[in-house]
């Protein structure tokens, strides 16, 4: 039994998850509305590990009950995990961006038909009305912008107003709500700045923005990425010597190994 | 003479202990909340001990024992993180954790809300409030106090109320306290509930891994010098055993 060697190498690859996770999000710094992923480490222990003698005086000693129980035997990932911290918002001035200051996601239909979340950004108007993400996904609850429309405007509650030119009001032509979870670090990303809900995201709430302390619109800005380049360079710092504390490690354990084998000479 | 071999094989066996527990050590150098298990030699007194029971009995009889495995208990430092499911002891004591096997006890402040709303570890295990019951929340974003109060401002529904108040236990000794993997560590010696006045508990950070890479280095390069050293001894030994086998029989 010498683990030194296998207890190194879960060190290595969580590490190397860890380096994934710092590429990816210094990657994305200037995403808009990217959420940076967090890779969080646990200890793993060989569960019930019996003491290391065969001697059947000795087992069952008290002196040797301890010895060997719980002893660790490397690292593991826990959790791969999205922080849903805000970024800051940025004003672009054009209509079609919009941001969620505060807590909440909007809608959108999957191609596969099912639901997915965003936090916003840049909307667009499809072929057929539709308002949808940049990436060309239709908003849920659907909203549809007149053709004729000059100038539509979005209001803090999520209502859409479009102006029409026969008209001297704006007419409101729907409103976007907004999607809460009780544990939203567990969504998983479908690229385009869009989540998926799994069984893991809890409770599941859909209200107006403003309603019950959620999130409200802001038309004109855009989320920025919330990742900070300083948190992600300490982490590949951290993240880069621990690696190399582990292949240290696996050297000394191979020659430890080799001094073993050389025994006799 | 038989125990040279002995002695060296015994100390090799210490050594790759040894080296065992730095290994597991630099792993989790950057696991929040991990506490540093430390290989301890054997007290000579334990070979003694074990001649005593059986006369005539040499060393060469001693089992082989496994090292000695303690936890470094101390408080490591601090890494704001700003998350507000993060959280922190800046002092003594562990949050209670529920398992199937009883409770569990953890320094790792990495929580996260499962899919039924109870605050839990980043493995999964429920924390235990004060009053015994797991603590419910309906948003990501609860606000925890310095004695571990947990409030929801950010609650749809009614936000005065507490949602719990974690539960700190500190022990006496950490003596017999293993770790059962997952951030998670076994009872110590008598646990007591930590006062609301002795928490100090801070949100928004979390606690840096026991484990000093420097001391481990040293550690590593010590054992395995060591290494070397028995592995002449015993090359050594065997020289020496040649030469005598050798020598005697020569009779020219």
């Amino acid at each position: 039994m010498f683990d030194a060697l296998y207890i190194s190498a879960t060190g290595m690859q969580a590490q190397q998850q860890n380096v994934d996770a710092v590429a990816n999000n210094l990657a994305n710094v200037n995403t808009p509305g990217y959420k940076k992923t967090r890779v969080s480490f646990t200890d793993l222990v060989a569960a019930g590990t019996q003491p290391q003698v065969s001697d059947p005086a000795v087992v069952g000693d008290a002196r040797f009950a301890g010895a060997g129980v719980g002893v660790g035997v490397g690292v593991g990932v826990a959790q791969v995990m999205k922080m849903f911290d805000a970024g800051a918002l940025s004003q672009t001035g054009s209509p079609w961006d919009v941001a969620i200051l505060g807590d909440g996601f909007l809608q959108v239909t999957l191609p596969d038909g099912s639901t997915g979340y965003s936090r916003g950004g840049a909307l667009k108007v499809m072929g057929d009305g539709q308002l949808a993400t940049q990436a060309g996904l239709p908003l849920r609850p659907g909203i549809s912008i007149p053709a004729n429309a000059t100038a539509v405007s979005i209001a803090a509650d999520g209502s859409v107003s479009a102006s029409l030119p026969n008209q001297a009001r704006p007419v409101q032509v729907g409103q976007l709500q907004l999607a809460r979870f009780a544990n939203p670090a567990a969504l998983q990303s479908q690229g385009d700045n869009t989540y998926k809900a799994g069984d893991a995201v809890g409770e599941l709430q859909v209200g107006l923005p403003g309603q019950d302390g959620g999130g409200v619109l802001q038309q004109g800005f855009l989320e920025g990425s919330n990742v900070k380049m300083v948190d992600e360079m300490v982490n590949l710092m951290v993240a880069q010597r621990a690696y190399e504390a582990n292949v240290k490690v696996v050297q000394a354990a191979d020659e430890l190994l080799g001094l073993v084998n050389n025994l006799r000479k | 003479m038989p125990d040279v071999l002995a002695i060296a094989l015994d100390s090799l066996h210490q050594d790759m202990g040894r080296l065992d527990r730095i290994a597991t050590n630099l792993a989790n150098v950057s696991t929040p909340g991990y506490k540093r298990e430390v290989a301890g030699a054997r007290p000579f007194a334990d070979m003694l001990g074990n001649l005593g029971e059986a006369a005539g009995a040499t060393p060469a009889d001693a089992p082989a024992l496994a090292p000695l495995v303690m936890l470094d208990g101390r408080a490591a430092t601090q890494r704001s993180t700003g998350r507000s499911l993060d959280v922190a002891l800046t002092g003594e004591g562990f949050f209670e954790v529920a398992t199937d096997d009883g409770p569990a006890y953890t320094r790792q402040g990495d929580f996260r809300v499962d899919a039924r709303g109870r605050l839990v570890t980043a493995g999964g295990q429920p924390l235990v409030g004060k009053g015994g019951a797991e603590i419910r929340l309906t948003t990501s974003t609860p606000v925890i106090d310095g004695t571990g109060t947990v409030t929801e401002p950010d609650a749809p529904q009614g936000a005065a109320l507490p949602a719990g108040q974690l539960k700190i236990v500190r022990f006496e000794t950490l003596a017999g306290m293993h770790h059962l993997g997952q951030g998670l560590l076994s009872a110590g010696v008598n646990g007591s509930v930590m006062a609301d006045g002795d928490v100090r508990l801070r949100q928004g950070a979390l606690e840096n891994s026991g484990v000093d890479s420097m001391q481990e280095m040293v550690a590593l390069m010590q054992t395995m010098r060591h290494a070397e050293s028995m592995q002449r001894l015993a090359q050594g030994y065997d020289e020496l055993m040649g030469t005598a086998i050798h020598k005697l029989g020569d009779l020219s």
